[in-house]
């Protein structure tokens, strides 16, 4: 399959149909993997920051604290 | 009262294209506005393309946005230097899997000063139930005469991208 873009002229309204160069599909694979990884991680952080939230909501409850009162710490 | 005035519409044809540009954008408007209902050819799991501006690396873009997801009562908070480079949007997946188009708009108000940018992105993937809106800057003096949007993977056919600029007077 040929990589192609679209590319209108605004000001004409011409549209054509152009192969991408070499370095327009290094660019966009490369940009791909960056967000692509940059997911993985914030993924990870996001699950970690939840553990953590739970883990100091389970202690708090060892303390003595209703769900209530836990809820209104995180407000 | 301002005016919406289409400047130019993109298609994709049968094949579909990974690519859809923007050239020679008139500076005769006050904003503009980009409106693009596309779905990928990509099998599963979340496709990320890319928006950039002008000729410059999508690393001139900043964002802070804020992403609401099915089911979910938190809204999560990211911002650029913790989630990576700017410019994204997130669309996919698509034919195969799901016959479901989804949508984004970008809000450029004036794009042809000499200033830096702000823009914002409003976007709505019914794939993965996101709902996303991010606070955005290009980081860059000149005038916007060019936008683009691409992708590893291709708009599939009957993907569209209208923009569209705002003349106030």
């Amino acid at each position: 399959m040929t990589d192609t873009k679209i590319v209108v002229n605004c000001e004409t309204g011409e549209t054509t149909v152009v192969t991408l160069t070499s370095e327009e599909i290094a660019q966009r694979e490369a940009d791909a993997a960056a967000f692509a990884a940059a997911e993985v991680e914030r993924v990870a952080a996001e699950e970690a920051a939840q553990a953590a939230k739970e883990s100091a909501q389970a202690k708090l409850a060892a303390l003595g604290l209703t769900a209530d009162e836990i809820a209104a710490l995180s407000k | 009262m301002a005016n919406m005035i289409p400047i130019s519409t993109v298609t994709v044809g049968s094949g579909g294209s990974s690519t859809i540009q923007f050239s020679n954008i008139p500076q005769n408007y006050t904003d503009l506005k980009l409106i693009v209902s596309a779905r990928m050819n990509y099998g599963s799991g979340i496709n990320y393309s890319t928006f950039t501006v002008n000729s410059d690396s999508p690393s001139s873009l900043t964002y802070f946005k804020n992403v609401v997801t099915e089911g979910s009562a938190t809204v999560s908070t990211y911002s650029q230097s913790s989630y990576g480079t700017g410019g994204e949007v997130t669309i996919g997946p698509a034919p195969g899997t799901s016959p479901i188009f989804n949508s984004f708009e970008i809000y450029m108000p004036n794009y042809s000063g000499a200033t830096y940018k702000p823009y914002t992105v409003d976007l709505v993937n019914s794939n993965t139930l996101w709902f996303w809106m991010s606070g955005n800057m290009y980081y860059n003096t000149a005038p916007i005469t060019s936008l683009k949007l691409y992708n590893s993977y291709n708009f599939s056919q009957y993907s569209s991208a209208t923009l569209y600029g705002i003349r106030k007077y």
